[in-house]
């Protein structure tokens, strides 16, 4: 999941420099993500990956990594899956 | 929304929620608003424009807006020469600031720049609630700097606009914004401008028990400067804020709370400061 959340990463100005070798726990918002940018890669990555993440965590905090944002969307893939088996 | 002061007595109920019509009655008040907040915060502009209640597709992709807010974004469909209905190069504005940035894009600023406009918005809200309109007023005040300037001026037009609705008699609270767009992305980017402090509301109760944000004061840093490529003398890109106004909910809150002795009191508001 981190390589496909790097290729999306990879689709935004800000983020394209860093999105192949940043570490995961590395901080984004250090590395030039904005606010409009988080916006627009939510919404990228509900695509990518099928799902919608819940209201709570449409955070900063969620945006912080490519760790934390793998851990959001896993749960959400994770729970669709257990839902439709 | 219960209107007594109309002199025809009409109270006809709008045909679509959040698309009100203004009586002559409520328009005499704004527009002692208006001038109020020219007089206050728009003094220095370089310019003060009324804006059209449309704006170039392409502005409102340039700031970002399309991508992050598709679902609040209203588009203008036509069919010329009696064709199909078909999206145009136009789409209706979600923000006044969007009209000002192409006028200074590619342009490089030796001094602070302010402009100040009016201009009709539209967002596809989809809570129905008083004040919650979908086309609204908003008399926006812009200011394009250096990022200290920038931030200084945010500041001190925010304490101001504070100090004046305060003297006004509304509650006038300073709050971090926790609303700016509605929706799911509107949840992440209040979650995110909250921790950076980048925008801020004043409030004011709008109706019983319902209290919004009547006017916001908020700090764009770099991002319409790059977006338009507006630079400083260094060829930096330019930061941004800029100082909002909400007309019609400004008005639903003083009406809340003055009924129709709202230009009676803002006279006098005026006499005392």
């Amino acid at each position: 999941m981190q390589e496909q959340i790097r290729a999306v990463m990879k689709e935004f100005s800000k983020l394209s420099g860093v999105a192949g070798d940043i570490s995961e726990d590395a901080d984004l918002w250090e590395a030039g993500m904005d606010s409009i940018t988080s916006v627009q890669l939510l919404l990228r990555l509900e695509e990518r990956f099928q799902t919608e993440l819940p209201d709570s965590v449409l955070t900063r905090e969620t945006f912080r990594s490519i760790g934390s944002l793998t851990e959001a969307l896993s749960a959400q893939v994770d729970q669709k899956g257990s839902r439709a088996s | 929304m219960n209107r007594p002061w109309t002199s025809s007595g009409l109270e006809a109920e709008p045909a679509a929620w959040g698309v009100e019509l203004s009586p002559s009655e409520d328009e005499r008040v704004l527009e002692l608003l208006r001038a109020n907040i020219a007089r206050r915060f728009g003094h220095s502009a370089a310019e003060h424009y009324v804006a059209p209640p449309v704006i170039a597709r392409s502005a409102v992709e340039r700031a970002g807006y399309a991508d992050s807010f598709p679902h609040l974004l209203g588009t203008v469909h036509t069919a010329p020469g009696g064709s199909v209905q078909a999206p145009t190069d136009l789409v209706l504005p979600a923000s006044g600031c969007h009209h000002i940035y192409p006028l200074v894009a590619g342009r490089t600023l030796t001094e602070p720049l302010m402009l100040s406009l009016e201009a009709r918005c539209f967002r596809a809200e989809d809570t129905e609630e008083p004040g919650r309109l979908r086309s609204f007023r908003m008399y926006e005040v812009v200011y394009l700097g250096s990022e200290a300037e920038v931030e200084t001026w945010r500041d001190d037009v925010l304490r101001a606009a504070a100090a004046w609705l305060s003297g006004l008699g509304l509650s006038a609270e300073t709050v971090p914004a926790n609303d700016p767009f509605f929706g799911r992305t509107g949840r992440l980017l209040a979650s995110v401008q909250r921790t950076q402090r980048l925008k801020w509301e004043i409030t004011a109760e709008v109706a019983q028990d319902t209290v919004q944000a009547v006017a916001s004061a908020n700090v764009h840093k770099d991002q319409f400067g790059k977006a338009f490529e507006v630079t400083g003398p260094q060829g930096a890109p330019l930061h941004s804020a800029c100082l909002g106004f909400g007309m019609d909910r400004l008005l639903l809150a003083l009406r809340h709370l003055y009924g129709s002795e709202v230009m009676h009191q803002l006279r006098r508001a005026e006499e005392h400061r």
